[in-house]
């Protein structure tokens, strides 16, 4: 398979949350501003490729029995020690990720990945394989949460230098939006649009 | 028998070199983590003592037992002016709606309360966030220490604070970490 087709794959035709809708507790839960969102893709890709390097590396030596474990043990020694430099040098980031940051290790994305594709690829397309999903799963994440901040606190950007007020201060925000009930009715829209959008041009 | 044993070993590798990897980078970000948390911390008493140009850390044996008698307690600092104490600083953590709250308590050497800064939490954005507000930590400044301080939707006696009405949860969280530091002053450090 070309590097080309793996990285479409991962971002479009089988993106992880709006197509395989894998990973969705975390997808949820970070929602709710642009910037949480966008940092746990860059975390979510960052573990994805790493531990889709080493898996495939080790892919002859990993005993089929116990590649489980194995995967695990992998997947949560790059989550731990993300987690670890982004307390000492991202702080905000970590406190807003909270609990979501150390449960990317039980995320179903990084073990799919690495069970149906490291296990079986050699390194190169395994680490194309993990940037294409990390991407998908960051593009998602980041429009799910443009919607819910844009409409449920009126802003975008909140929580940097450049936060904007997009509606001015007379604007009453529809704070469902950015509950939990306004991530599962946005979700809800967001996959329906991606796969007429998809869809389309697969017929076309 | 003889692949169990083989399984096993090979997971033992596995674990032992992710241990390995692992230690080296805590290594490396512990030191980092903690300073920066000391800076943090600092920042906030800077604010709250505009008067003070130091702050000691109290003496440890004496931490460690406020810390037996007082969960809420983290950290304790005296604030000084030259060599005169002009207050006492925590830092505590108590529970919130969601998570933990750490929020830094300055006390002046007379029992009023000098400041609070809720310094890291994780509640409901645009509900439970409130607390990170002026309105409300502003509504601690002066309180005596005395007796147990009571959130009400108006405060004016002297143990009255600020209730975020739709926010109460996350309010009364913050209190008990007050009442910790206050607590913790009464008995160990007013005279």
């Amino acid at each position: 398979m070309k590097l080309s087709n793996i990285l479409k794959n991962g971002i479009i035709k089988d993106n992880p949350v709006l197509v395989q809708l894998v990973g969705l507790c975390s997808v949820l839960a970070v929602t709710t501003t642009m910037v949480n969102a966008f940092s746990m893709g860059m975390a979510v890709t960052a573990v994805l490729i790493g531990a889709n390097v080493v898996i495939s590396l080790l892919r002859n030596v990993i005993p089929s029995k116990i590649r489980i474990p194995a995967f695990i043990v992998v997947i949560a020694t790059f989550v731990t020690i993300i987690q670890m430099f982004m307390q000492a040098f991202l702080p905000p980031i970590y406190e807003a990720l909270g609990i979501f940051l150390p449960l990317i290790v039980v995320n179903c994305i990084i073990l799919a990945r690495a069970e149906s594709f490291a296990y079986k690829n050699k390194v190169l397309p395994s680490v194309v394989d993990g940037l294409g999903n990390g991407l998908g799963y960051t593009l998602a994440v980041v429009a799910l949460a443009t919607i819910r901040e844009l409409v449920g606190a009126g802003t975008l950007f909140a929580g940097t230098g450049l936060e904007i007020n997009v509606f001015g201060d007379k604007f009453q925000p529809a704070a469902v939006f950015v509950a939990p009930a306004g991530a599962f009715i946005v979700l809800g829209l967001l996959i329906g649009v991606f796969n007429t959008m998809t869809k389309k041009k697969a017929t076309n | 028998m003889k692949e169990t044993i083989k399984l096993g070993i090979v997971l033992l590798l596995f674990t032992a070199i992710a241990g390995g990897v692992l230690a080296v980078s805590n290594n490396f970000t512990a030191p980092i983590i903690a300073e920066r948390e000391r800076q943090e911390s600092l920042a906030a008493f800077y604010d709250m003592f505009k008067e003070a140009d130091d702050f000691i850390d109290v003496d440890e044996s004496l931490l460690e037992e406020i810390k037996a008698n007082n969960q809420t307690i983290r950290e304790a600092y005296e604030a000084k002016k030259g060599d005169e104490t002009i207050g006492h600083a925590f830092k505590v953590v108590s529970t919130g709606f969601d998570g933990d709250i750490t929020t830094v308590v300055g006390v002046n050497t007379d029992g009023t309360i000098s400041g609070v800064k809720v310094v890291s939490h994780t509640e409901t954005k645009g509900i439970g966030t409130r607390i990170e507000g002026e309105d409300f930590t502003s509504s601690f400044v002066g309180k005596a220490t005395e007796s147990e301080l009571m959130p009400v939707a108006s405060p004016s006696a002297e143990n009255e604070v600020l209730l975020l009405s739709g926010a109460t949860v996350s309010t009364k969280a913050v209190l008990v970490g007050v009442n910790g530091a206050r607590e913790a002053f009464m008995n160990y450090f007013a005279n």
